[in-house]
């Protein structure tokens, strides 16, 4: 078995499970939970991709996993503030209760 | 000087009815303000013109050779295919008189209106219609060509509806003038007929065309030549239509009914144009016409005819005269006689004594009428002589011009021109070959003319005042005197020119010279007709004389007359029912088939209208209707059908975060599987 | 290798548990297992040092913060996270399967050879390159960590009481 394959079949589907998440969760912070897990799975393929792929001097895949982590952290804090600010208002992380923009 | 005005005189003829035409037009621009400078205008063009007039009547004085003095130019006024309408200017001795006659004339009635009209609004468009008459009057008489005559005519015409109707806002006024014209226009509608027949058969309406003319041998002779409807010849058929054009502008039965009317206008103009000129230009149209008139002899039927009708109208308007009680009535019945009078000295063949006649009566009957001016206007507006009475000693000066006169129009012998001329006139109608028809009926014309002026002068100026009003009248000033002095001059010194002893002015108009000669008298039947008219003047004033001098001092009693003659009184004074055969026979019916005629313009033409109005409405509507339901409605609703979808779709726009998701997700898998296809 | 296989399966539990359970404390918790699962897989592929920064960031500060504001705002409504399932659960199927089908079927037909020879991640070599090839980044994500921060602040400050 391909390890490579395995690594990205992994991944794949962590990525479809956040997306499931995103999707279908009714509770704001639990939707940030399935964006977390997809940018896990991102960086699980840059990692595999650096592990079984040729040779990088340039260290491509780590950089990348490294700012990934980095900028997923800042989005977590910046989510989760917005979401407070919003259940400060409505006193509710459901999101469907706020769809006031709609047409 | 008369040589070296000759070459000039063509264009000098020209100025002579242009300058008032000028003068005319200038007023017309004039505000009504600047009164004083038109009258200022007139009087100068007409003056200049007199002394044109003056000068070139002096130059007929002098014969070229045989026959009168005659001076005819032709210019071309435009060409229709290959034949071309002249015009031209004419200058003899008959035409020489008139003009200087007219000019004279209406100078002093010009310098008499500066007073009698002085208060008047519209003083400029007086002076300025009185302007265009003049000119328009001048060149009736200069014309060379009927046509020119003709249209000169018409002029003349629209001066005097003017004129009549001048106080317009009098209903009466208006109806006078628009009875005048359209009563002169049957006479017209005669004229011109009577014109065009004769372009047709000649070819020409030139008068004098050096020898091609109207009135010389090849047109006469081919005017006899042809006959026509009713075995007349040319000539004659032409000429009866131009005396009925005549008849109409000079008043003679049956078209006379206007001129009693015209009295509405003011005095200046019933003295200037109803006496002197314009219906004395239809008489000079008949002069001068005169050769078509006796193409054939002595006795055509166009003369005969003339001298019936002048006779009868003489003796019908003296006969009206002497049962009429407004004094510019009398006055206007007494033209209609007088101009009977001239009729029948043209168709007796006595031209010289009509045109003499023409001249002398223009001189005392606008005398008459201007102190019958004065009269009125001192007794502060009153017409009727029953209403007046001693007016000889307030009005002194006024009464000694209307004396001058009187005289003269009743025929006093010897010292007035009135004498001379019917005489004249009683002379050529006695002595015609036709009958002795004319003779009878202008002798008692003449008879009654005197009763009829007695009458006149007793009621006004004799006894005592009847009314209230003429107790103190006021005399007129200078300005309206003087000119009534230099008429009755005129009205006594023309006698010196017509009398037998010296028949200059009837040698004058035939280019030949005059002598004295003392036994004029001698010659047969002259003794016995100046003793019938002495026998005639004694006789009318006797009368007149004997009924009226002590006429009693109640405006309101009855003529003294009226009582004698009883019911024919009655008929007198409405004279003889002419105007209530008219409105019966003519008016009546035009005015039925005018309201007849209205209401199939109201059956016919209005619902027609209407129904097209309906018409033009309905597709107005229905326009406007598939505008509003079809274009309109359908737009609108395509746009709530849009509106309504925008709405429904719309809804797609949920607000809820995770549908955006997952429409989001859907996309980037297709975008995958794009990725991987392509 | 072996590694490999033993931890996938654990990591893709635990990722349903997070996905999957009504309780958010659960969840959330799940999901610090999830992440610390695939620092150890990091670790057991040659990659230490992202594997430890993985603990340090993502497990002990992200799942942290989430667990934070779960117990912040307190969400009241587990009972009818299981109650309301169904009705949105076919669509997000109906979004997911399909990416799935598109990943899976992506690998299986682009799978390239693999060397087998086991790297170690060099820490020098990234901190060298942190600091001059990526230099600008680094800065960026320094600013971005501050504005972070400076919002969070504002965000989580009280409103002010107006007058």
């Amino acid at each position: 078995m391909n390890p490579l394959a395995v690594l990205l079949t992994l991944s794949s589907v962590l990525f479809a499970l956040g997306l499931f998440a995103v999707l279908t969760r009714r509770n704001a912070i639990l939707v940030l939970v399935g964006i977390e897990l997809m940018l896990n799975a991102a960086n699980l393929n840059f990692i595999g991709f650096w592990r079984f792929g040729p040779p990088d001097p340039q260290l491509t895949g780590p950089m990348f996993v490294l700012f990934g982590i980095a900028i997923a952290a800042a989005e977590a804090a910046v989510g989760l503030a917005i979401i407070l600010m919003v259940f400060r208002h409505t006193r509710s992380t459901n999101l469907n209760s706020s769809d006031s923009l709609h047409g | 000087m008369a040589d070296a005005l000759q070459p000039h005189l063509p264009a000098l003829l020209w100025w002579i009815p242009l300058l008032p035409l000028l003068a005319a037009a200038a007023i017309a621009f004039l505000p009504d303000a600047r009164g004083r400078l038109a009258s200022k205008l007139a009087l100068g063009a007409l003056g200049v013109s007199c002394i044109l007039a003056l000068l070139a009547a002096n130059c007929t004085l002098s014969p070229s050779g045989e026959g009168a003095f005659r001076l005819a130019t032709a210019t071309t006024w435009f060409t229709f295919g290959e034949s071309a309408l002249k015009v031209g200017v004419l200058l003899d001795p008959m035409s020489a008189a008139m003009i200087a006659m007219v000019t004279f004339v209406a100078l002093w009635i010009f310098i008499y209106s500066t007073a009698y009209m002085a208060e008047e609004k519209r003083f400029g468009r007086f002076f300025g219609f009185l302007s265009l008459f003049c000119g328009a009057m001048l060149m009736v008489l200069l014309a060379n060509s009927l046509l020119l005559l003709f249209i000169a005519w018409e002029l003349v015409g629209l001066a005097s509806y003017l004129l009549i109707g001048f106080y317009f806002e009098k209903p009466s006024a208006a109806a006078a003038a628009q009875k005048a014209f359209i009563t002169t226009r049957v006479g017209d509608m005669a004229f011109f007929l009577g014109m065009i027949w004769l372009y047709r058969q000649t070819g020409t309406l030139l008068f004098y065309d050096g020898g091609n003319g109207l009135l010389e041998s090849g047109a006469l002779a081919s005017l006899a030549g042809t006959t026509t409807i009713g075995g007349l010849t040319v000539s004659a058929a032409a000429a009866l239509l131009l005396l009925v054009g005549a008849m109409g502008k000079s008043g003679q039965v049956p078209l006379h009914t206007w001129l009693p009317d015209a009295m509405e206008g003011p005095t200046p103009v019933s003295a200037l144009i109803h006496a002197a000129t314009m219906v004395a230009a239809a008489l000079f149209m008949v002069a001068r016409t005169h050769p078509i008139f006796s193409n054939g002899g002595d006795l055509t039927i166009p003369l005969t005819a003339t001298a019936w009708v002048g006779g009868i109208t003489a003796l019908y308007a003296a006969c009206v005269a002497v049962a009429q009680y407004d004094f510019k009535r009398i006055l206007a019945y007494s033209t209609i006689s007088q101009l009977g009078f001239m009729m029948v000295a043209l168709g007796t063949g006595g031209v010289g004594a009509a045109m003499f006649h023409l001249i002398a009566h223009a001189f005392f009957k606008a005398l008459l009428f201007l102190s019958a001016g004065s009269v009125i206007h001192g007794c502060h507006g009153e017409q009727d002589i029953r209403n007046m009475g001693g007016l000889s000693k307030p009005l002194r000066r006024t009464f000694l011009a209307y004396a001058i006169g009187m005289m003269a129009l009743s025929g006093f012998p010897f010292l007035f021109s009135g004498f001379w001329s019917k005489e004249a006139i009683l002379h050529s109608a006695q002595i015609w070959p036709g009958g002795m028809g004319p003779f009878a009926l202008a002798v008692a014309a003449a008879l009654l003319t005197a009763f009829y002026m007695t009458r006149q002068a007793l009621l006004v100026f004799f006894g005592k005042p009847r009314q209230p009003g003429v107790e103190h009248p006021h005399e007129s000033p200078a300005v309206m005197l003087v000119p009534l002095y230099v008429l009755a001059a005129g009205a006594v010194l023309l006698s010196l020119i017509a009398t037998p002893f010296w028949p200059w002015f009837e040698k004058w108009l035939h280019g030949e010279v005059a002598h004295f000669h003392g036994g004029a008298l001698g010659e047969h039947g002259a003794v016995g007709l100046l003793i019938l008219s002495l026998v005639l003047v004694s006789v009318g004033v006797g009368l007149g004389w004997l009924l009226y001098r002590r006429v009693s001092n109640d405006s309101r009693a009855r003529d003294p007359l009226s009582g004698k003659l009883g019911p024919v009184w009655g008929f007198l004074e409405r004279a003889m029912g002419f105007d209530a055969l008219y409105q019966k026979c003519i008016i009546g019916p035009l005015a039925v088939l005018a309201s007849l005629i209205d209401a199939l313009e109201l059956g016919i033409l209005v619902p027609i209208m209407a129904a097209g109005e309906s018409v033009l409405k309905a597709f107005g509507r229905l326009t406007g209707a598939s505008d509003e339901r079809g274009i309109n409605a359908g737009f609108d609703g395509a746009c709530r059908g849009l509106k309504r979808r925008a709405a429904d779709a719309s809804h797609s726009q949920s607000g809820r975060i995770q549908a955006y998701l997952r429409t989001i997700g859907l996309g980037i898998t297709a975008l995958l599987l794009l990725y991987f296809c392509l | 290798m072996i590694a490999l296989l033993i931890l996938s399966p654990l990591i893709l539990l635990a990722a349903l548990g997070a996905v999957w359970k009504a309780r958010p404390v659960h969840a959330a918790l799940l999901l610090a297992l999830t992440l610390s699962l695939g620092g150890a897989l990091y670790i057991a592929l040659g990659a230490g040092f992202l594997g430890l920064v993985q603990f340090m960031v993502y497990v002990g500060a992200v799942a942290v913060l989430i667990v934070f504001s779960l117990l912040i705002t307190r969400p009241r409504d587990e009972v009818e996270e299981i109650a309301r399932r169904p009705k949105s659960l076919l669509p997000g199927l109906l979004c997911t399967l399909p990416l799935l089908a598109v990943l899976l079927y992506a690998v299986g037909r682009n799978v390239p050879e693999t060397t087998t020879e086991a790297v170690e991640l060099p820490i020098k070599r990234i901190g060298e390159l942190l600091f001059t090839t990526h230099a600008p980044a680094v800065l960026a994500i320094a600013i971005l960590l501050t504005a972070v921060l400076l919002g969070a602040a504002l965000f989580a400050r009280e409103p002010s009481k107006k007058p």
